[in-house]
């Protein structure tokens, strides 16, 4: 019997168990790839070539005593494993130590722009998605037309783009030139929103200053959620139209349009559906790439998220902000992907305990 | 024989066929820089700055498309950038495809625990996004063009490693493996010899796509100030010294990031080709 992708014919109690078993197994794959994540992260510091403390005291001349305090704020007085341990027991309390820059914790400076960075992430996702899919679709559809080679010729484009190269080219077209678009930052200084969310788009709604304020924080977002979502788009749609036009050939397709029912209503229905799974498992895939984009998205739109705040950290030679945010990095990866897996595992009963 | 049934697979491929003559024209270019370049790349023309392209108002036939802020060639420093952006592709391709191969070839044949230590630090390094990745070696060793070439290689290492082991993997479990074996070959020579040449066609498709990953990322380190150092005609420092001219020199912004595109473009359609003409399953 051929089961369909979606829930139909499945108890929910048995995918419910599926996915908790899921999240388990992974959960325990992962604590290696953690352990050697800390251990890279701890390592960092005590592989810089020199002494970190005077490479940090350089340029202001170090006092002993201002030595020794940042030799001890940066746990190096103490032997390398007990520091190791040291560090470990401390970050799964919270604590990943204080940025040598602003002087806070690290933990709070991430927190502080993660949103930022998830606000944009999901903006470029969705936007990746929502255009991504329907041009696959057309593009199967019409295959071979002049709008299928635009489609796939773009999606080529885009797909080898290099984004911190585009992120110009859009503020030199709709910022410099058109004038439509703010360069830089999330929102008009005009505007004072108090952080609730985090999220800007939510926090302006919810801070009375009305319309005016959420329309200034969208037209900051566009252009880094557009160059963002460049090449996540250019995958969506080579994979909507490649999975879709797999399925198109099925016969399953030849009965549904045998029983009268019009050709994009069995596209829609019938076939989008099975063409999904692939399509999910791109979406996936491309979280990964969006993060590595946000690091230069960041850069261009000076976007006060992660991204932005690691490089910088690297420039300034912030160590303990490069150690804790390394390591937390790698957590929302890790994390993401096993979302993805869950989902996937939703869609797919065919998966189901395989993975 | 069997070359000239695959270059007429390849040559099938109009795409990849272009992509194969834009890309030699851009070596041969690259290699003959200091005859083909109009001027110096680090040659200051005084009097000359921010000066359009040739055929904008303003332009000036000597200066094709244009000069920079301090007055330097924009052509030029184009023609340099290549052969700083290929050697650097050419550079990682080779640091990866010898590390990769090897620790691939490793953790496939032997098993094991040799397989799975290879496996976990894959793990480690696939669990940060590619250019967090490299910035933090950067982080490590500093920013120069040779430490953002180690730190693409090690960034491009783990796909490179999990294709190498898979290929290795399948063809371990042929039976001419077995046959080799009972013949009293060393563990060495059959990896080398007999398996390593079998999964050739893999191999060789991943290092085409490695170029346009490794320009690509190089520049990304090159822009983000933690790659190649100005005055380096590097086609991504050249980009981040435009950033501020963007208002005012449109061509300072386009050229360079232009060049990234189509020479990563060519790169990953060279590499679909080869691989729909080596390997038509993979398609």
């Amino acid at each position: 019997m051929i089961e369909s992708p979606l829930f139909f014919g499945d108890s929910i109690r048995n995918l419910v168990q599926v996915i908790f078993q899921l999240i388990l197994r992974r959960l325990v794959v992962s604590i290696p790839t953690l352990i050697g994540v800390s251990l890279v992260a701890f390592l960092l510091i005590r592989w810089v070539p020199g002494d970190p403390v005077m490479l940090l005291l350089g340029e202001r001349g170090a006092s002993p005593e201002l030595y020794a305090e940042m030799k001890r704020n940066l746990g190096l007085d103490r032997p390398l494993v007990e520091q190791y341990f040291g560090f470990v027991s401390q970050a799964l309390q919270g604590d990943l130590g204080i940025s040598i820059h602003s002087k806070r914790p690290v933990i709070e400076e991430f927190l502080d722009r993660f949103p930022a960075t998830v606000e944009l992430g999901l903006i470029a996702m969705f936007w990746a998605v929502l255009a991504g899919i329907p041009l696959g679709i057309l593009a199967a559809v019409k295959r071979n037309s002049p709008f299928d080679y635009l489609v796939m010729g773009g999606a080529l484009v885009g797909y080898s783009m290099p984004i911190f190269w585009w992120g110009l080219v859009l503020i030199l077209v709709f910022s410099v030139t058109l004038g439509w678009t703010p360069v830089s930052g999330r929102i008009s200084v005009m505007y004072d929103i108090d952080p609730r969310t985090g999220f800007m788009l939510v926090d302006t709604w919810l801070s009375g200053e009305g319309w005016a304020s959420f329309k200034s924080a969208l037209a900051h977002l566009i252009l880094p959620a557009v160059v963002l979502g460049t090449i996540p788009l250019a995958a969506v749609a080579r994979m909507t139209r490649s999975s879709l036009l797999e399925v198109l050939r099925e016969d399953y397709i030849r009965t549904a349009r045998a029983k009268g029912l019009s050709f994009y209503g069995v596209v829609v229905v019938h076939a989008l559906r099975n063409a999904l799974i692939p399509i999910i498992t791109v979406v996936g895939l491309m979280v990964g790439a969006v993060l590595t984009g946000a690091i230069l998205t960041e850069t261009i739109f000076s976007w006060p998220g992660i991204g932005k705040w690691l490089v910088n950290s690297v420039t300034a030679r912030d160590y303990p902000v490069i150690q804790g945010g390394v390591l937390l990095m790698a957590i929302v990866v890790i994390a993401v992907n096993l979302v993805v897996d869950v989902l996937y595992q939703v869609v797919n009963p065919l998966m189901r305990g395989k993975s | 024989m069997e070359y000239r049934r695959l270059w007429r697979a390849f040559c099938r491929n109009k795409g990849a066929l272009a992509s194969l003559a834009v890309l030699s024209i851009l070596c041969l270019v690259a290699l003959l820089a200091p005859w083909v370049a109009p001027h110096d790349p680090a040659e200051v023309h005084e009097g000359v700055l921010n000066l359009p392209p040739a055929w904008m108002s303003g332009g000036h036939s000597q200066f094709w498309l244009g000069t920079d802020d301090i007055g330097r060639d924009v052509l030029s420093r184009l023609i340099y950038g290549a052969r700083v952006s290929l050697g650097v592709g050419a550079m990682v391709v080779t640091l990866t495809l010898s590390f990769g191969a090897l620790l691939g070839l490793l953790a496939g044949y032997f098993g094991g625990w040799i397989d799975s230590t290879i496996l976990r630090g894959v793990d480690i390094l696939m669990s940060l996004p590619s250019i967090l990745l490299a910035i933090v070696v950067v982080a490590v060793l500093g920013p120069s063009l040779t430490n953002a070439v180690i730190a693409v290689s090690v960034v491009a290492l783990p796909s490179f490693i999990r294709i190498v082991r898979a290929s290795v993997l399948a063809e371990k479990a042929k039976p001419y493996v077995d046959a080799t074996v009972s013949f009293g070959a060393s563990h060495t020579r059959i990896a080398i010899k007999n398996i390593l040449p079998n999964c050739m066609a893999p191999i060789i498709v991943q290092a085409t796509l490695g170029f346009s990953d490794g320009i690509l990322n190089a520049a990304a380190l090159g822009f983000l100030g933690l790659g190649a150092q100005p005055p380096t005609p590097e086609w991504g420092v050249m980009l981040s010294d435009a950033r501020s001219y963007i208002e005012t020199a449109w061509w300072m912004v386009t050229m360079p990031g232009l060049c990234i595109l189509v020479v990563v473009l060519c790169f990953n359609l060279l590499g679909d080709g080869l691989r729909d003409a080596l390997d038509p399953k993979l398609k």
